[in-house]
C-alpha cells in the first residue's frame, strides 16, 4: 500500500468514482467524481484527533459493523492516504455548525463556538465555515487503456435465517477477521460479542451461500483456506478452545495449501465433512449447531459459544453500474465476463479494457496478484506500441450518396455517427475509433450510402444465395 | 475471376469425429471459383498453414476459405499466414464447422456433414466477393486508468507505473487497501496483509 502511495507515476484518486467513460482503446475520456471530503487534505496530517472528538456513532464498515466510528473518521490506522473525511449524512452538526455557516459567538468569552472536530484539529484542516461543494469535484482524464479491479463483497449473515443471524455470536468470517486483528474492535483479543467472554467452543460453517442453488452455484474458492487460517491462528494462540469445522468438501488446491490444512489437523482442530442444516439459540448465549457427519453417516450436534459463517463472495451492486458505463457484459455468476475463459482471461469484449481480481470471479490473493500483473502487462501492450490497429471491417459513408436524413445517428449503439457539414448539406460521418462494425447503420440507410466493409450487400446476398440454392 | 482455395480442417477428432471431412472437401472442389480444395489434420499447425501459403505463392489461389474452428481465436493466425505469402489478409473467410456444426450435432453425422457443406458453400460465395482492405491506426495516449484500489488494483497500478506509464488509480473509499486491509494475516504464509 505504501509503495502505491509513494510511486511518482501513480496519481491516487481516493474517495472518487468513475462517472462517465467515452472513447475507445487508445483514447478513453473518463470523467471522475472526487467526492467531497469536507476536509482540507493538504493540511490534514491524519492525526485522528477529530475522529476521537466526534460524538456521532456510525456502524464502522472497516470493522464489519462490530463497533462504531464517528461521522468524521479515518478509514483505518494504516490508511493510504491517511486523511480524515466527514460522512455528511451522519454528521450531527454539533454547536449548530452546518457546513458553510459562520460560528456563533459566545457571549461569555466573545470567541466563536466551534464544533468538537474543528476544535480538535491542530492543523486547521477541519473548517466548517468553508462552503464546500457537496458535489465534490468532477475531473476528466485521458487514458489509453483501463484495468477494472473493483473487487467483491461478502454476503451478510442476515440472508441466512437458518443460521440464527440475530445472535451476536454468529459472525461472518470477515467479522471474525476483525475480531482477531490487532487493529480490530477488541485490539485482537478473541471475545464473543454478546458478553465479552472468551469462547470455549467455536464452530465454522463453510459454503454459506456458495455451492447452493438458492444463492450462488459457484465455489467462492477462498473460504476453505481462510477458515483454516482463522482456526489455526485461534488454536495456536488459545490451545484450550475447541474448534469444529463443518465442510461440504475441504478444497485446498493451491501451492502449499494442503500442507497448511494438514497442520491444522495436527493442531487438533476437528474437521467434519457434512452440511450444517441449522443453528438454534440456547440459554447462556450459546448456539446448537445441527449438522451431519458424512464419514460417520450420522447427525452431529455441537454446542458452541460462537459460530463463524463463511459467506459467499459476490459482486457489489455499484460494480454492476460501472459495468454499464463501460459496456462490459456480466457472466452467469454475476461477475465481469472475460473475453475467453482460458485464452483471454484478462481481456474483455471492449478493446482496451482489462479485468483483474475478484471482479472477474472469486480468487485468492496469490491468484489475484498473478492476474493483476497479467492485466497490467496486457494493458501496457497498446501503450508500448504507441498506436493501435483498427480493423477495417467497419462502416463507411459515401458522402455523395448520403442525403443527410440522420436516421443512422440515433440507431448507432456506440455513438459513432455524427452529422457534419459536407458541401451543401450536413451528412453522416462515422468515427472509425468508435465504430464496432455491427452494421445497424448500413442496414437502416435508405440511400444505400453506408457500406460495412467485410459484410457488403454483395457479399451477404451471395452467401444467402449459396445457402438457399444448395438446400 | 477469383481463384478460391478451400482448406478443410479435421481439428483432430473435434470436427472429423462427426463431419465427413473428405466429403466436404470433395464437395468444395466442385464449387464455382474453387481452384484448390485440401484437408489436413490441424490446419492451424505449421504444416497446415504451409499448405495454404504454398498454393498462394504458386499462384493457384488468391482468395482463401478455411473451414475449421472459431475466427475469434484462429482468424488472426490464418490472416497472418496468407499475408506472409503475399496476399491481402482480408481476402480470408472462415467457415466455423466446429463450434457451429460438429460440436452442436455430435449425434447426427450425416446432417452435420450436409451442414458443413452449406457453411463452406456460403463462405466460398462470400470469398468470391471479398475485397482487399487496409488496416487503420490510431495514436495511443500513454497513460492508464485502474479502477479499484484493492490487491488487484494496487498490483496492476504498480506494474504499469514501474513500466514507466502514468497511472490514475481510482478508489471509492477514502483509502486504498480494499478488503485485504481488513485481513489480519493471509494464507498460506500468515504474513500481515498491509
Amino acid at each position: 500500500m505504501v509503495q502505491v502511495g509513494t510511486n511518482p507515476n501513480i496519481e491516487l484518486l481516493t474517495y472518487s468514482e468513475v462517472e462517465e467513460v467515452e472513447g475507445s482503446i487508445g483514447n478513453f475520456k473518463v470523467k471522475i467524481r472526487k467526492k467531497q471530503t469536507y476536509i482540507d487534505w493538504d493540511k490534514c496530517t491524519g492525526c485522528g484527533a477529530c475522529a476521537e472528538a466526534c460524538p456521532a456513532k456510525v456502524p464502522n464498515e472497516f470493522n464489519a459493523g462490530l463497533d462504531t466510528r464517528g461521522a468524521i473518521y479515518i478509514q483505518f490506522p494504516q490508511a493510504v492516504p491517511k486523511k480524515a473525511v466527514i460522512d455528511i449524512e451522519h454528521c450531527l452538526n454539533c454547536a449548530g455548525r452546518k457546513i458553510g455557516t459562520q460560528p456563533k459567538i459566545s457571549k461569555k468569552t466573545g470567541k466563536p463556538i466551534l464544533a468538537p472536530c474543528e476544535k480538535a484539529c491542530p492543523a486547521g484542516a477541519c473548517d466548517r465555515s468553508i462552503a464546500w461543494d457537496p458535489e465534490g469535484e468532477l475531473i476528466e482524464v485521458e487514458v489509453g487503456t483501463i484495468v477494472v479491479a473493483t473487487g467483491f463483497k461478502v454476503m451478510e449473515k442476515e440472508r441466512f435465517k437458518e443460521y440464527a443471524p440475530d445472535s451476536p455470536n454468529v459472525l461472518t468470517a470477515l467479522q471474525l477477521e476483525r475480531l482477531i486483528s490487532a487493529t480490530g474492535p477488541t485490539g485482537g483479543k478473541l471475545l464473543r460479542p454478546s458478553d465479552g467472554q472468551k469462547p470455549k467452543v467455536i464452530s465454522f460453517i463453510s459454503c454459506v451461500g456458495s455451492r447452493d442453488q438458492r444463492y450462488h452455484t459457484y465455489c467462492s474458492r477462498v473460504c476453505c483456506m481462510y477458515m483454516i487460517k482463522e482456526a489455526r491462528l485461534i488454536k495456536e494462540k488459545y490451545p484450550d478452545i475447541d474448534i469444529y469445522m463443518h465442510f461440504m468438501d475441504v478444497r485446498t488446491p493451491g501451492k502449499d495449501f494442503d500442507e497448511y490444512y494438514t497442520y491444522a489437523r495436527e493442531l487438533g482442530i476437528n474437521i467434519v465433512r457434512g452440511k450444517v442444516g441449522g443453528i438454534e439459540k440456547l440459554p447462556g448465549d450459546r448456539l446448537r449447531v445441527m449438522g451431519y457427519d458424512n464419514d460417520l453417516g450420522k447427525p452431529i450436534e455441537v454446542k458452541a459459544d460462537m459460530v463463524v459463517l463463511a459467506t459467499a463472495i459476490e459482486l457489489p451492486e455499484d460494480a454492476k453500474q460501472l459495468a454499464q458505463k463501460l459496456s462490459l457484459p456480466m457472466d452467469g455468476s454475476g461477475f465481469f465476463k472475460e473475453l475467453h475463459p482460458k485464452l483471454k482471461p484478462v481481456e474483455t469484449p471492449v478493446e482496451g479494457i482489462f479485468l483483474a481480481g475478484c471482479c472477474q470471479g472469486p480468487k485468492d490473493i496469490p491468484d489475484t496478484v498473478a492476474q493483476a500483473k497479467g492485466a497490467a502487462a496486457a494493458a501496457a501492450v497498446p501503450l508500448a506500441q504507441g498506436k493501435v490497429v483498427i480493423e477495417p471491417t467497419i462502416s463507411e459513408v459515401n458522402p455523395e450518396k448520403c442525403s443527410g436524413c440522420g436516421v443512422c445517428v440515433p440507431l448507432c449503439p456506440y455513438n459513432a455517427i455524427k452529422l457534419e457539414q459536407y458541401g451543401d448539406r450536413p451528412r453522416a460521418q462515422i468515427d472509425m475509433t468508435q465504430c464496432k462494425g455491427c452494421g445497424v447503420c448500413a442496414a437502416a440507410c435508405p440511400s444505400g450510402a453506408i457500406t460495412l466493409h467485410g459484410f457488403t450487400d454483395a457479399q451477404i446476398f451471395a452467401q444467402i444465395e449459396a445457402l438457399t440454392k444448395a438446400a | 475471376m477469383a481463384k478460391i482455395g478451400v482448406y478443410v480442417c479435421h481439428c483432430g477428432e473435434n470436427i472429423a469425429g462427426v463431419v465427413d471431412v473428405e466429403a466436404v472437401r470433395a464437395f468444395a472442389e466442385k464449387l464455382p471459383g474453387v481452384t484448390v480444395a485440401r484437408s489436413y489434420l490441424f490446419m492451424c499447425s505449421d504444416p497446415g498453414q504451409e499448405l495454404i501459403k504454398k498454393d498462394i505463392r504458386e499462384g493457384l489461389v488468391d482468395r482463401v476459405v478455411v473451414a475449421a474452428c472459431t475466427p475469434r481465436t484462429h482468424e488472426p493466425i490464418f490472416r497472418k499466414a496468407i499475408e506472409s505469402a503475399g496476399l491481402n489478409k482480408y481476402l480470408l473467410e472462415m467457415a466455423n464447422i466446429r463450434d457451429q456444426c460438429s460440436w452442436v450435432h455430435p449425434h447426427d453425422k450425416e446432417g452435420a456433414t450436409e451442414k458443413a457443406k452449406l457453411l463452406v458453400a456460403s463462405a466460398v460465395a462470400k470469398a468470391a466477393n471479398l475485397e482487399p482492405l487496409e488496416d487503420k491506426f490510431v495514436q495511443v495516449t500513454p497513460k492508464a486508468l485502474v479502477i479499484g484500489g484493492g490487491v488487484a488494483g494496487m498490483f496492476s497500478a504498480l506494474e504499469l507505473a514501474n513500466m514507466g506509464y502514468k497511472v490514475y488509480l481510482v478508489e471509492k473509499r477514502p483509502s486504498i487497501g480494499g478488503v485485504m486491509a481488513q485481513l489480519d494475516k493471509t494464507f498460506p504464509t500468515n504474513d500481515c496483509s498491509a
